[in-house]
C-alpha cells in the first residue's frame, strides 16, 4: 500500500523496528531494576492499556456507548482464576459451600485458562450484543450497565461457583511483567491492524452515519455485534490478567466504578484513538499511585488535614470535567501516532523523499 | 419486458398518517424515471421503502422478480440497489477516498482473519478496492481531493462524492434523492450530462427525485407525480406538464 515500497526498508519501518528493540530492552531493564512495588504499577499500566483499548473499540471506533466493561472483566477474572486454582486451594477457599464437583478437580495452566476466560467473556458479550444492540446511545448505556450489575449479583450469590462475597484468595502470581506487557503489545498490534483494515473502516462508518453505512451495504447490526464481541473478549483477557496480578478477587472489585476508571482513561486519551488510550492508560495509572498522598493527611501550610480517603478520585473527576468542557477530543482526538506526524511537528528531521502519504 | 423494479400497492402509514398510499410503479432496465411532487408528498418515503429503510405497512416490492419488502437495507444494497440522500450523509470523519472504500467492503468478500493478519489474499483485495476507488474518483472529478476530509468539500462536490460512493457498491438500480438541490442552473446542466454519462457507462437504471423541473424534464423519459402520498399522474414529461391534476397540486386549485 505504501508508495515507498520500492525501497528495501523505508525509514518508517526502520524507526518502528528500532523503537520495538528499544522497548524490549527497556522492559528487560525495568524488570531487573525496579523494586516490587514499582513493578506492580508498571504491570497495572499494561492491563489498563488492554482495558482502555477494548472499551475504545466499542465506544470510540464503533460509536456505541457501552458501560458494561466491569462485567466482562469479572467473567474473565473469575473463569481464569477458578480454572487455574489447584484442587487443594479450592478446598481451602470454598469454606461456606464447597465448589461444584465437576470444577473441584479441574486445573489448567495459565494460558488456556486465560483464553477460556476471554472466550467466555466474548460469548457472553456476543449474547448481550445480540439482545441489546438494537438499542442506541443512552438506552444501550443503561442496558449494558444493568448487565454488569447482574454479573456482579450473580458472582455474589453463586456460592458454589464463585465463593460469593468471600472472593477467591491466594491465586498464583502468574501475571509477570512479560505476560502483562506481552498481552498489551499483542492487543495494541491487533487493534491497529483491525482498525486499519476494511473492518475498521466499516466500524468507523457506523460511528459516523449509521443510516448511510447500512445503505452502503454494511451489515450494521452484525458489525456492532462483532465489535462488541471482540471488545468483551479482550476485557475478559484483561480480567484474567488482573486476577493473577492481584491474586485476590471478589465481586466488589467489579462494581461500576471499575468501568468508570477505564472510561476516564478512554476519554482523557481521546475517544477513537489507539495512541491516546495507550498513553492515557500509562499516565493515569501512574498518577493514581503518585497522587496517593492526597488520600493521607495533607499539610496545607496553615493547617494539616486529617486523611480523606478517595480524594484522589476527586482530582480525576475534576480533571474529567475540565477535559469534557474544554477539550472534548481528549489528548489525541482521533489522531494516531505516526513517524510522519513526528516529523511534521519538528521532532524528527523531515524526509526528503517525495512520497508524502503512507506510513502507519 | 420484465421490469427491473416493480412496486404493487405499497402503503406506508406512520400512526394515523398515510405517508404513501397504493404506490404502484415499475421501472424498466436502462430507464431514467423521475419522481416529483410538492414538499411532503412522500417521495423520500417511497425511496426509503424501496431501499429498506422503512418496512411497508402493506404491498409488494420486487427487484428483478425477487420480493424485497421488509429486507434490511444492506441486503437490498447487496442485490444491487444504491442510493444517495437528500440531506447529504457522507462519513464525515473520513477522507474522500475512505468514503468510497467503505462502500466496497460488502463486495470485498473478506473475513476478519485475513484482514487483520494482512494475508496476501487480503492485500490483493485491498489493492483492488483502492484502484477501483481511485478510478471512481477520477470519473467524478474528485481525484485531487482524495485525502481531504469528506465534509471539507464544497457542496456540489459532496453531492458528486455521494454518487461515486453509491456507484462503488456496484448497483444495477440507483436512486438519487434531489441530486440538483442547491445547484445553480449551470451546475444543473452539468449534472444532467453527468447522470446520462454514468447511466451509459455503468449500465444503470436510475430513479430520481428532483425539484428542478429543467433537470427532470431533461433526463427523464417517464415520471410519477405524488401528492399527499398518492400517485396522481404518470407519463412522459409532455403529458405531465399538461395534466390538470399536476398543475392543481403544484399551484393550487384556481
Amino acid at each position: 500500500m505504501n508508495t515507498s515500497k520500492k525501497l528495501p526498508m523505508s525509514r518508517n519501518t526502520l524507526l518502528t523496528l528500532g523503537a520495538a528493540v528499544i522497548g524490549l530492552v527497556l522492559l528487560f531493564v525495568f524488570d531487573e531494576l525496579f523494586d516490587r512495588f514499582t513493578m506492580q504499577i508498571f504491570k497495572l499500566c499494561a492491563i489498563n492499556i488492554i482495558l482502555a483499548l477494548s472499551l475504545n473499540l466499542i465506544n470510540g471506533f464503533t460509536g456505541l456507548f457501552s458501560l458494561g466493561h466491569a462485567g466482562f472483566m469479572a467473567v474473565g477474572a473469575y473463569t481464569c482464576a477458578i480454572l487455574t486454582m489447584s484442587p487443594e486451594q479450592k478446598e481451602v477457599n470454598y469454606v461456606i459451600q464447597p465448589i461444584v464437583p465437576w470444577l473441584a478437580n479441574v486445573q489448567f495452566p495459565f494460558l488456556p485458562a486465560l483464553l477460556i476466560g476471554g472466550l467466555l467473556a466474548g460469548l457472553i458479550g456476543w449474547l448481550l450484543g445480540v439482545i441489546s444492540l438494537r438499542l442506541r446511545d443512552d438506552y444501550l448505556a443503561i442496558a449494558t450497565l444493568g448487565f454488569s450489575e447482574i454479573i456482579r449479583v450473580i458472582l455474589t450469590n453463586a456460592m458454589t461457583f464463585t465463593n460469593g462475597s468471600l472472593g477467591l484468595k491466594g491465586l498464583a502470581r502468574f501475571t509477570t511483567m512479560w505476560w502483562a506487557w506481552g498481552s498489551a503489545i499483542l492487543t495494541t498490534l491487533f487493534l491497529v491492524l483491525l482498525i486499519k483494515s476494511s473492518y475498521g473502516r466499516a466500524f468507523k462508518s457506523i460511528r459516523d452515519n449509521e443510516i448511510a453505512a447500512e445503505s452502503m451495504g454494511i451489515n450494521v447490526f452484525g458489525m456492532k455485534v462483532l465489535s462488541f464481541t471482540i471488545s468483551s473478549f479482550l476485557a475478559g483477557i484483561a480480567g484474567g490478567l488482573l486476577a493473577h496480578y492481584l491474586t485476590t478477587i471478589d465481586p466488589k472489585q467489579f462494581i461500576f466504578l471499575k468501568t468508570f476508571d477505564i472510561l476516564l482513561i478512554v476519554v482523557l486519551g481521546g475517544v477513537g484513538s489507539i495512541t491516546g488510550s495507550v498513553v492515557a492508560a500509562i499516565v493515569v495509572t501512574i498518577s493514581m499511585e503518585a497522587l496517593r498522598f492526597l488520600d493521607g493527611p495533607l499539610n496545607l501550610g496553615f493547617m494539616v488535614t486529617s486523611g480523606v480517603p478517595g480524594l484522589r478520585m476527586v482530582f480525576f473527576s475534576a480533571l474529567l470535567m475540565v477535559v469534557v468542557i474544554y477539550r472534548q477530543q481528549g489528548l489525541m482526538g482521533k489522531a494516531e501516532f505516526s513517524w510522519d506526524a513526528l516529523s511534521r511537528i519538528g521532532l524528527l528531521p523531515r524526509r526528503k523523499s517525495k512520497s508524502e502519504k503512507g506510513g502507519r | 419486458m420484465s421490469a427491473l423494479l416493480q412496486t404493487i400497492g405499497v402503503n406506508k402509514s406512520f400512526g394515523g398518517l398515510a405517508a404513501v398510499t397504493a404506490l404502484s410503479m415499475d421501472v424498466q432496465p436502462g430507464e431514467i424515471v423521475g419522481l416529483i411532487g410538492p414538499n411532503g408528498a412522500g417521495k423520500t418515503t417511497s425511496f426509503n421503502l424501496i431501499t429498506g429503510v422503512y418496512t411497508p405497512t402493506s404491498g409488494s416490492i420486487q427487484f428483478e422478480g425477487q420480493e424485497i419488502a421488509g429486507m434490511k437495507p444492506h441486503a437490498i444494497t447487496r442485490l444491487g440497489v444504491a442510493r444517495t440522500f437528500q440531506n447529504i450523509r457522507l462519513f464525515k470523519e473520513m477522507s474522500v477516498l475512505e468514503n468510497i472504500l467503505v462502500a466496497q467492503h460488502m463486495r470485498m468478500g473478506t473475513n476478519l482473519f485475513e484482514a487483520t493478519l494482512r494475508l496476501p489474499s487480503y492485500m490483493n483485495k485491498e489493492r483492488h478496492v483502492h484502484e477501483r476507488a481511485r478510478a471512481l474518483l477520477a470519473e467524478v472529478g474528485l481525484s485531487e481531493h482524495e485525502q481531504a476530509p469528506a465534509t471539507s468539500l464544497p457542496y456540489g462536490k459532496q453531492r458528486r462524492l455521494e454518487i461515486a460512493r453509491a456507484l462503488a457498491t456496484e448497483p444495477k438500480l440507483l436512486f438519487l434523492d434531489e441530486p440538483a438541490a442547491g445547484m445553480n442552473p449551470q451546475e444543473s446542466v452539468e449534472l444532467m450530462d453527468f447522470i446520462l454519462k454514468i447511466r451509459d457507462q455503468f449500465k444503470l437504471t436510475i430513479v430520481l427525485i428532483e425539484h428542478h423541473m429543467q433537470v427532470v424534464m431533461g433526463v427523464c423519459k417517464r415520471m410519477y407525480v405524488l401528492d399527499y402520498g398518492v400517485t396522481i399522474a404518470h407519463g412522459t414529461p409532455e403529458e405531465i406538464q399538461k395534466n390538470p391534476m399536476v398543475i392543481e397540486a403544484y399551484l393550487g386549485a384556481g
